[in-house]
């Protein structure tokens, strides 16, 4: 439905929002990160994660996989400067992350949209906070809603959109600041399958045309390999990585990518990982 | 809180959905075919037999007035509660009553208004001050506020600040605990996104907190709104030098029946004036609400 139009969108976005951001910059390193939560009345401290490093280049789509307790979302936390990792460090462009940052967005599971802020001026909320002209930011605003398939929808308030155009709103407003990494904490998961699949499509064709890096997290392991460069599979008990996994999967991705014979192989392998029978 | 529509999630088919829903009501005059009412008829039906409950309740009570079933003493005709409604408005003392009786619970409601929010504000701003003073505040709030009045009486004297005190006292905690409770409920994740921001305490209060806050805030206001009006009566039982509570005490002393129940019409319609007041600002000014 949006397709049509939406690739026409996506080429004007291209330069106009690729010449704002400065595609250098971006780069994490995950440095042997541990995080324990402590003891609570006599009961052991809880190991969430522990000694987990790995990096994610600027510009790359990675996505942390595994099941629940395996402390993925932990880790984007951390790379968000949200919460303190117990031991090791988080190193944003070379400086280790220890509040967060305006050049880092984050979008949660839920979308968290303001009932009294409409459409446009939840996406505009980086915007009010980081004290810039609103005026500036319009024109982004505007076409970041287009290329979501929300351009008529800008003067609605949240409670007249579905879930789907909920997060779609979000998205948009983790990227009008122009942040150089974005952090997706399960941002599909209340999502239903049809609409999850939609928006995934959606997120890559805007991903392509601004090249954020992007950590993304989910327990949904299809989800994971349609989307991303890699996949770090992590495991529980404690938190840890259990592979990094390259998909080699050509860009630019459809839904026929999910007809190709690697989605298949890279999909069973991480199910292997995580010792799923299939 | 959970406010988020079904509305169908492809953008088109929302749209779509909408001309549908509305076609079924364009198509009156159709209750024949089908046992039950359609939405558009019920919307009439509805307040015209509410309507016809309360004149079948007039007319029943005027019949047993007639038939000597009720005396006059204990329950007036509606009629001659009618009449008495006129002779008392345009008695000279009226007037003066009512304005005492007014100010009385607006003075004492919006000094109860400002500092119950602002306090609330005070209290969840620090969380450590909260966890020391709210078991207090939940205890004053379970004290029927309207036994102080004799203390207040004897602090304030039997003139107007003593009602203004005991509107402001009976209005005060659920404003604040409102408040309290509303700035309490900020959504976590809402929170966690103005951190991941970066936004400055302020800029958090001011962009979610506070507004996030109102719909519980307005909630207390209304219903503080009939308490401080009770508030000022009560005071004026007690002891006063006006106002229509002590008026209401004259009548009932004086067993002038018509009278006692003409003022507690009047009384009860500016109890609904000042809640319609505070109703309509409410809904200026949390919109959103669903």
């Amino acid at each position: 439905m949006v397709a049509s139009n939406g690739s026409m969108a996506t080429q004007s976005m291209a330069h106009a929002v690729k010449a704002s951001s400065s595609s250098a910059l971006g780069a994490i390193q995950v440095e042997g990160v541990g995080k324990v939560y402590p003891s609570r009345r006599g009961a052991a401290s809880i190991v969430a994660v522990k000694d987990v490093s790995f990096s994610v280049a600027a510009g790359e789509f990675v996505s942390l996989v595994g099941p629940s307790g395996c402390g993925k979302s932990t880790m984007l936390m951390a790379i968000a400067g949200l919460t303190q990792p117990s031991g090791g460090r988080v190193v944003i462009d070379g400086q280790p992350v220890t509040a967060p940052r305006r050049s880092v967005g984050v979008m949660f599971q839920t979308p968290e949209l303001f009932r009294w802020r409409n459409v446009l001026e939840n996406v505009l909320l980086p915007v009010d906070v980081f004290g810039l002209n609103r005026a500036a930011y319009l024109e982004r605003a505007r076409e970041l809603l287009r290329l979501a398939g929300l351009g008529a929808f800008e003067h609605a308030y949240p409670q007249e959109l579905s879930g789907g155009m909920e997060q779609r709103t979000a998205l948009c407003r983790v990227l009008v600041a122009d942040p150089s990494i974005v952090l997706m904490d399960e941002p599909f998961g209340a999502l239903d399958e049809f609409t999850r699949e939609r928006l995934n499509i959606e997120l890559l064709r805007i991903w392509d045309a601004t090249r954020k890096t992007v950590v993304f997290v989910t327990h949904n392991i299809g989800e994971a390999v349609f989307l991303s460069d890699r996949v770090i599979v992590m495991g529980t008990q404690p938190g840890r990585v259990l592979e990094d996994v390259q998909v080699p999967l050509p860009r630019p991705r459809t839904v026929e990518s999910m007809r190709e014979r690697p989605y298949h192989e890279t999909l069973y392998h991480i199910r292997d990982l995580l010792g799923l029978s299939h | 809180m959970a406010g988020v529509s079904a509305v169908d999630p492809t953008v088109e088919s929302s749209i779509e959905g909408q001309a549908n829903a509305r076609a079924p009501g364009t198509v009156p005059g159709s209750n024949d075919d089908k046992p039950g009412l359609d939405p558009l008829q019920r919307r009439w039906v509805e307040p015209i037999v509410s309507l016809g409950v309360l004149i079948t309740f007039l007319l029943a009570w005027t019949l047993s007035s007639q038939l000597r079933l009720i005396s006059p003493l204990v329950l007036p005709p509606p009629a001659s509660i009618a009449t008495e409604i006129m002779d008392v408005v345009r008695a000279p003392w009226f007037l003066g009553d009512l304005v005492a009786t007014t100010t009385e619970t607006i003075v004492g409601y919006l000094l109860a208004a400002v500092v119950a929010i602002f306090l609330g504000v005070v209290l969840s701003t620090f969380r450590r001050l909260r966890r020391i003073v709210y078991p207090y505040v939940v205890v004053f709030q379970v004290i029927p506020s309207v036994a102080l009045a004799p203390v207040l009486i004897i602090w304030l004297g039997p003139g107007i600040s003593s009602k203004i005190g005991l509107a402001f006292t009976i209005s005060f905690f659920v404003v604040l605990v409102n408040t309290i409770e509303g700035l309490e409920r900020v959504p976590a994740n809402s929170l966690r996104l103005m951190t991941s921001l970066a936004a400055s305490r302020r800029q958090t209060f001011l962009m979610l907190s506070l507004p996030a806050a109102l719909p519980y805030v307005f909630a207390g206001l209304r219903t503080s709104a009939t308490l401080a009006l009770i508030g000022a009566l009560v005071g004026e039982f007690i002891t006063s030098t006006a106002g229509l509570g002590r008026r209401l005490v004259e009548f009932s002393f004086a067993m002038k029946a018509d009278s006692v129940w003409a003022l507690l019409v009047l009384i009860g319609a500016l109890g609904m004036v000042l809640y319609g007041i505070v109703a309509l600002i409410d809904r200026r000014v949390v919109w959103w609400r669903a």
